[in-house]
């Protein structure tokens, strides 16, 4: 009876095995690997560097008016490091930073757009759902998230892909403190 | 340690290799597809194929852990050893640098040298315990089937650590953020 016991510990270890190995091979496919230890990257194949967005979207309309450029983050609804980041914005909700960040959140659906940002507390923000990505691609060929894009004077200069979003502060704004 | 343990042992170590090289190719043959047609046109390396070639390995992997079917396993882990070092020197003479994924795309050595090391512990292996069956019954069978799942287990983890760290840090941080939250 052990000895069976012991084959089917061994049959049920090489299913998980098997599902790390599917997991490396998705992780792999993304495009910045997952053992990559930088933070912050910039985005390869950014379009449109040096100009401004067709146009500021819904609750984005602000930041057109605003006297200070924006910062805007592409998080995908379906990516748990835009849900972590997210994560970490809720957590400065009640500063300065929500004046000038702006959020999109890129979607298959917009229903799972509002929902993630209902969970993560977005909607503190200028907060855009995006169904099928389509603004961030169309405007700057953005389909990797989550994606800051920094702007001066309303105009994009950098666009970075990042994975810890006091990381991203502390390159783009480096001298501020948020309360 | 007997002859009998140390046996056990390396049939443990070698079931637990070919399980984690199995499952990389059963999750990604494409990669090892890629691999060997650098090499050349090699007839029928298809994604079918290199799935059936990782199912023997993952029928290799089981016979060797008891003792009724270790020889059996190791006639079969004394094969793979050959096909990987075969491969390996085929890799070196043809200069191969495409990743040959055989423990994950992420892990990107090309065929080589590390193959032809682990075809070589293959044949030694199997050579041991064709020229000294191990015997133990039941209790051989426990133990490699459970030091091969120990083993295996350990290797997956290693080999995909950056993934269980994110996982961790991410849960870390969420955990985090809802304590600043609350």
């Amino acid at each position: 009876m052990t000895v069976v016991l012991s084959l089917v510990l061994l049959v049920v270890v090489a299913c998980v095995v098997l599902l790390f190995a599917m997991m490396g091979q998705l992780a792999a496919r993304l495009p910045f690997s997952v053992s990559d230890e930088a933070q912050l990257m910039p985005l390869e194949d950014v379009q449109r560097l040096g100009e401004e967005p067709h146009g500021w979207p819904g609750d984005l309309s602000g930041l057109a008016e605003a006297t200070r450029s924006p910062l805007v983050l592409v998080l995908s609804s379906s990516c748990a490091s835009c849900s972590a980041v997210a994560d970490e914005l809720a957590g400065k909700s009640g500063s300065t930073l929500v004046r000038e960040t702006g959020v999109v959140v890129s979607c298959g659906d917009a229903a799972v757009g509002r929902a993630f940002a209902d969970r993560h507390g977005l909607w503190e923000f200028p907060c855009y759902i995006d169904a099928g990505g389509s603004w961030a691609l169309a405007n700057f060929g953005v389909q990797t998230s989550p994606t800051a894009l920094i702007f001066d004077d309303h105009r994009l200069t950098r666009a970075l892909v990042f994975t810890n979003f006091e990381a991203l502060l502390s390159d783009v704004r480096p001298k501020e403190v948020f309360a | 340690m007997s002859t009998n343990d140390l046996l056990l042992v390396l049939n443990a170590i070698a079931a637990a290799v070919l399980i984690v090289a199995a499952t990389a190719k059963l999750a990604d043959p494409a990669q090892l597809v890629r691999a060997l047609g650098e090499l050349g046109d090699l007839p029928g390396v298809a994604t079918t194929s290199v799935r059936l070639f990782a199912a023997a390995e993952l029928a290799v992997a089981f016979l060797l852990v008891t003792p009724v079917t270790a020889v059996g396993g190791a006639a079969g882990t004394a094969a793979l050893g050959i096909a990987f070092a075969a491969a390996g020197i085929f890799g070196m003479s043809r200069g191969s640098t495409v990743g040959c994924g055989c423990f994950g795309r992420e892990h990107g050595g090309a065929l080589g040298s590390a193959n032809v090391v682990i075809g070589i512990m293959f044949v030694v292996i199997a050579t041991a315990t064709i020229t000294r069956p191990p015997s133990g019954g039941a209790s051989y069978a426990e133990h490699a089937s459970l030091g091969a799942a120990a083993l295996a287990l350990g290797l997956c983890l290693y080999l995909h650590r950056a993934i269980v760290l994110q996982i961790v840090s991410t849960q870390w941080r969420r955990e985090s953020a809802k304590t600043v939250g609350s």
